[in-house]
């Protein structure tokens, strides 16, 4: 496999440090956990999702009818 | 890419909603692609899980929570875009709370142009296109 070398932009410092740290206690090399990175990112990517709309709406039942309006309310008590 | 509210999974999951019928089709409108990607943030089903919980049941909760976690990405809101929701929070003078704010930054972040939600307060809010 041809090995490459590459210099990334706007990279999030301290989950770049986290990640680093977390590759170096595991005993690995940087570039092999940055292609596994990868490589999990894409599968996640392609992975085939289900419609949310799949879960079947159910009836709430009486006095349900206003609750999207009311997640505040109910939650937070405003 | 379209962000979506706590009151679009609410909506389309109770047929007695008053926004079921619209949220039926919004919903078409989604997972058909007219707004390329849809996602949500953590804070966003936490909310969804906690009306569901309190008002219908844990099963319930669990069901419309793995829902959510299957079928699309989920924004985890970090310290960043916590400050950045907190500005707005301190600052606007609409009736938004912490969460919708997350929304707004949430949204701003990962450069979605619109958000989904039957949340009229939203509408007011200046540089957002709201789809319901």
């Amino acid at each position: 496999m041809t090995q490459i070398q590459i210099a990334v932009r706007d990279v999030n410092e301290e989950a770049f440090r986290e990640f680093k740290s977390d590759v170096v206690k595991r005993g690995m090399k940087l570039g092999t956990a940055l292609t596994l990175a990868m490589e999990k990112f894409r599968s996640e990517l392609l992975k085939p999702r289900p419609k949310f709309t799949s879960l079947r709406p159910v009836d709430w039942g009486r006095g349900s009818e206003k609750l999207s309006e009311q997640v505040d309310e109910i939650l937070y008590g405003g | 890419m379209i962000f979506l509210d706590a009151n679009i999974f609410l909506a389309h999951d109770n047929i007695n909603d008053v926004h079921h019928e619209k949220a039926l089709l919004l919903w078409k409108r989604i997972e058909s692609g007219e707004f390329e990607q849809y996602f949500t943030s953590d804070y966003v089903i936490n909310e969804v899980v906690g009306v569901t919980l309190r008002k219908f049941g844990k099963d319930r909760a669990i069901a419309i929570g793995k829902q959510i976690l299957n079928a699309m990405n989920i924004l985890n809101i970090d310290e960043h875009m916590l400050i950045e929701a907190w500005g707005i929070f301190t600052e606007t003078k609409l009736a938004l709370n912490l969460v919708d704010c997350t929304n707004i930054i949430a949204a701003r972040i990962a450069d979605a142009k619109f958000i989904a939600t039957f949340d009229k307060e939203f509408k007011k809010s200046e540089g957002i296109s709201i789809i319901d």
